[in-house]
């Protein structure tokens, strides 16, 4: 695909994007009519419907447009790692890392839940990491599988366990973990919108270390690429990424499996041009994800990652047809 | 510049796979690294291309220690082609090309000009030319190996190693390649070190061969004087007998049965 | 601090309840400062020229003079101590609750009418059940969008799993008070405060005094019961897997002032999983179950499961179920709860009926 037509797909997947934000705007528990929706927003009076639109929804809205570009950006990075068609963000300890920083948050009480949660998530990695690397054959995408794995299901029993043991925290441990938007403000996209930015960016920047390791390690070697380095590299802008998507929003899944192979299939498989389309694919998917889940059973709140995996499950075996036909 | 490996000794964890290996690609010949499955061959061309660290000895490109030059700087001399690469995503040739470019462009800067000027005249050497768009894994076996090719012509490296260029080839397309290999290196005074199985094509493409079994090197020397009944059968535990090539009297094996001539 | 400050000033400026007093009270407290901040005579004076006169909040974000920095400081506190307590004085008229407990409250407070709010669990009285529903009570489960639109003055919360909920809230400009209910205790702190808040003094002393006094009255028939008269009591929250609360619950507590022993009531932790064999070990006499459970822990059930059929409690029958929301709640009809709990666990102290 030439540059040029690239970048009218880039353009139109941006005006798709935006009008889903628009539509997600609309939606929601307090009867807004949408039509007067832009007006509200830009008439400078203080009104209810205005702080319910500029308070409550705009920051919602635009953090599950950041999260799911987050979460998308990740797993089209860890599938290229790992060579795995069935990576995704959480494939090394970043979601149960995340989730044994807000349990703990959330029984000592202590207030600071995205930064308990983000500091857990990168800890995980980190161990995964050198856990990973310690043994013979250094840092290598089955090592560092394997670590994850075993990481991950020792601090998610952990997680487990602490729950069990303080019961009356079970439903707000339960909820978080979920994942939702429900009490995102601006202060929440304050937080997770520059990490995820700065994650998506450094990613963006390793698409072609990125495309000569999914060719193997001897070839990225050989190309004069340190394989060591880059492998490292690339971990943690998906994690940075991984972590602050997991923090403010809790763990939602399907979105960093999905959105990369739905990406491919227009962009094909370099990375500089894969990334940005699987980005706008993830936003796209979790926005409408997310106003699924505030409309379809108003007041109660479907938490977010349930609504994707209904969507997202069904979308992934149409995908896989397609990549067998 | 040239790369030498002076009496390495590699090894898989406790296993010792090549002993006391010598060689010195010299610009503009073509070597042949022949022996045995599991003779060390793959070994040597890794040890030689910065891949694999030598137990003892050392591996010397211009009289330097490649494990103390930079990568990059390496990779701009040295191109390695390898047997087969796990493709998990389509790529299209011109992706896969182009990286290449990475020893001299680097991995971050977009690619200009000159890095295509080296793609096109890649893809043209190996007539890849009308396949600049497709994807990768939609291409024969041959079509792939020459795009591996084309990816080391890009690198414009003055040194080339491939493992097992000719493997899986019908005959047609294995002739063209290795002509190819030869008239890089004599018109461009490149060094080529290949491994094979095809002592035929070893006789008739390589200039100097060298024999391996068991990790260490038989004979080492030019080709005609390395393939002879005496050392082949040492080697590979078969008697063979040699005859010259109608057209250019290299030396030609065939392989000598016991059952020869049974009905 | 500033930044707090000056929100709040802003708040209390634009809410419609305190609008008028506020005004009034700006025009009052600048009089009031220019006595004991007088330009001729500030302990800071300096030879620039003459200030503006303060206007009160607006000129928080412009430059200021040290006078004039410490007029608008001394204006500030005043301003927020005083209208706090003039938003105090009137008492709101649009409260949403965000817990049974508390809304239970507010209805017993004679305060039931202003409710415009309350959450999906809050099922008692009968009136509580027309109001408009904001969801769930703990954090993820509260419609921020719904509270925003009923337009609240005040916003009454425990606390306990509703942080972020609260701050939020609290951020959106709304006034959230934080009223703890988890204990005995809080029932009767959280009556008194809630009374302040929703200006039903008066009634809030009446129901603590009636509450209090049905609390001791138990207390005082059981204080005296030595060890062996205390019955070995189990309370069951479910069966598969077979849960019970320890002494740290509310109905753990209540157990204990009832003059019952509870068998589990020395472990950690709230609501907790046990073995079954550790309820064989401890022969409970009584068995306790919400009625959320109720229909499981009917003797024939019992009876069926393994060796439960020789404990004494089901031997001889005195198995109770209990009004699940009353025991969990430390609300109004806490003196009920523990009412039918002595009953239950003493028959022969509380012969008549529970109301």
């Amino acid at each position: 695909m030439s540059r040029r037509r690239f970048a009218i797909l880039l353009l139109g997947l941006g005006a798709v994007v935006a009008l889903a934000a628009a539509f997600s705007l609309t939606v929601g528990s307090a009867d807004i009519p949408a039509g007067r929706t832009l007006s509200i927003l830009t008439s400078p009076g203080p009104s209810l419907e205005r702080t319910i639109l500029f308070d409550l929804r705009l920051p919602r809205v635009l953090l599950a447009l950041c999260v799911g570009a987050g979460l998308a950006g990740a797993g089209t990075a860890y599938q290229g790692l790992f060579l795995n068609p069935l990576a995704d963000p959480f494939v090394i300890g970043a979601s149960s890392g995340a989730a044994l920083g807000a349990t703990v948050s959330i029984l000592l009480d202590l207030g600071a839940l995205p930064f308990a949660a983000f500091l857990g998530s990168l800890g995980a990695v980190g161990l995964v990491y050198l856990l990973g690397g310690s043994g013979g054959g250094g840092a290598s995408p089955l090592s560092l599988l394997l670590a994850g794995a075993a990481v991950s299901t020792i601090v998610g029993s952990l997680v487990s366990l602490l729950m069990i043991l303080n019961d009356q925290s079970l439903g707000v441990i339960f909820n978080w973990l979920l994942g939702g938007f429900s009490t995102a403000t601006w202060r929440e996209l304050g937080y997770g919108a520059p990490m995820v930015g700065v994650g998506l960016v450094l990613l963006w920047l390793l698409s072609r270390p990125l495309d000569a390791l999914a060719l193997g390690d001897d070839t990225a070697s050989s190309l004069g690429l340190s394989v060591v380095g880059f492998r490292f590299a690339i971990v943690l802008a998906a994690t940075i990424t991984t972590a602050a998507a997991v923090a403010t929003a809790g763990i939602i899944g399907f979105v960093g499996l999905v959105a990369p192979h739905a990406a491919r299939l227009i962009a094909g498989g370099r990375n500089s041009r894969l990334l940005p389309v699987s980005c706008l694919f993830g936003a796209l998917l979790l926005l409408l994800a997310d106003a699924a889940a505030r409309g379809l059973a108003s007041p109660q709140e479907i938490p977010v990652s349930i609504v994707t995996s209904l969507v997202g499950g069904p979308f992934f075996l149409y995908l896989l047809r397609r990549r067998s036909a | 510049m040239n790369l030498v490996a002076e009496r390495i000794v590699c090894a898989y964890g406790e296993r010792t796979v090549l002993h006391d290996f010598n060689l010195v690609a010299e610009p503009g010949t073509v070597t042949a690294l022949l022996g045995p499955n599991g003779a060390g061959k793959s070994t040597a061309l890794r040890a030689l291309s910065r891949l694999l660290r030598p137990r003892a000895g050392k591996v010397t490109l211009g009289g330097e220690d490649v494990w103390r030059l930079p990568r990059r700087s390496f990779g701009r001399q040295v191109a390695f082609v390898p047997q087969s690469e796990a493709i998990a995503w389509p790529m299209t040739v011109e992706q896969v090309v182009l990286l290449g470019r990475v020893p001299h462009r680097g991995w971050l800067l977009p690619y200009s000009a000159e890095d295509r000027a080296a793609l096109r005249t890649a893809l043209r050497q190996v007539d890849l030319e009308d396949f600049q768009g497709r994807d990768l894994d939609s291409l024969s076996g041959g079509e792939r190996r020459r795009a591996l090719l084309a990816r080391a012509l890009a690198q414009d490296a003055r040194v080339l190693l491939l493992d097992e260029p000719g493997a899986h080839l019908d005959l047609r397309h294995q002739v063209e390649l290795f002509d190819l290999l030869a008239r890089l290196a004599r018109e461009r005074r490149a060094a080529v070190v290949l491994s094979l199985h095809d002592l035929n094509l070893a006789s008739l493409y390589a200039d100097r061969a060298v024999l391996l079994n068991e990790g260490r090197i038989v004979a080492q020397g030019p080709t005609q004087e390395v393939l002879t009944p005496g050392l082949l059968r040492e080697t590979f535990g078969i008697a063979v007998e040699t005859v010259p090539h109608p057209r250019c009297g290299v030396a030609m094996i065939l392989p000598v049965s016991p059952h020869l001539g049974e009905t | 601090m500033r930044a707090a400050a000056a929100r709040a000033s802003m708040f209390l400026a634009t809410s419609p309840n305190v609008e008028t007093p506020c005004r009034r009270l700006r025009g009052g407290v600048d009089v009031f400062l220019r006595k004991i901040v007088p330009r001729e005579r500030s302990a800071f004076a300096t030879t620039s020229p003459p200030r503006r006169r303060l206007q009160g909040v607006s000129t928080l974000g412009g430059r200021l003079d040290a006078r004039a920095g410490l007029r608008s400081v001394v204006a500030l506190v005043l301003l927020l101590a005083v209208s706090q307590r003039a938003a105090a004085a009137i008492p709101p008229k649009r409260v949403v609750s965000l817990a049974p407990s508390l809304t239970e409250m507010a209805f017993a407070l004679g305060a039931g009418g202003a409710l415009v709010g309350v959450t999906t669990v809050c099922n008692y009285p009968a009136a509580a059940l027309k109001l408009p529903k904001i969801g769930g009570m703990e954090d993820g489960g509260v419609d921020l969008e719904r509270v925003l639109a009923l337009k609240p003055d005040l916003v009454i919360a425990i606390g306990l799993h509703q942080s972020s909920t609260v701050a939020a809230l609290r951020r959106l400009g709304l006034r959230v008070e934080v009223v703890p209910s988890q204990t005995l205790e809080d029932v009767f702190s959280g009556a008194t405060r809630l009374g302040t808040l929703l200006g039903r003094e008066a009634a809030a002393k009446r129901l603590t005094a009636d509450l209090g006094a049905r609390v001791d009255r138990v207390r005082k028939a059981t204080a005296a019961l030595p060890r062996g008269r205390r019955p070995r009591v189990f309370y069951e929250v479910w069966d598969q897997p077979l849960m019970t609360a320890t002494g740290r619950t509310l109905i753990g507590r209540l157990i204990d002032v009832a003059g019952g022993v509870n068998v589990f009531g020395e472990l950690s932790g709230g609501y907790v999983q046990v073995s079954p064999e550790a309820v064989l070990k401890r022969d409970p006499e009584v068995i306790l179950a919400p009625t959320q459970h109720g229909s499981r822990v009917i003797p024939e059930n019992l009876m069926r499961r393994p060796g439960l059929a020789g404990v004494k409690a089901v031997r001889t029958g005195r198995v109770v179920v209990l009004d699940g929301d009353i025991v969990s709640r430390a609300g109004p009809r806490i003196a009920d709860a523990l009412e039918l709990v002595a009953k239950a666990i003493h028959p022969e102290l509380f012969p008549e009926p529970v109301r």
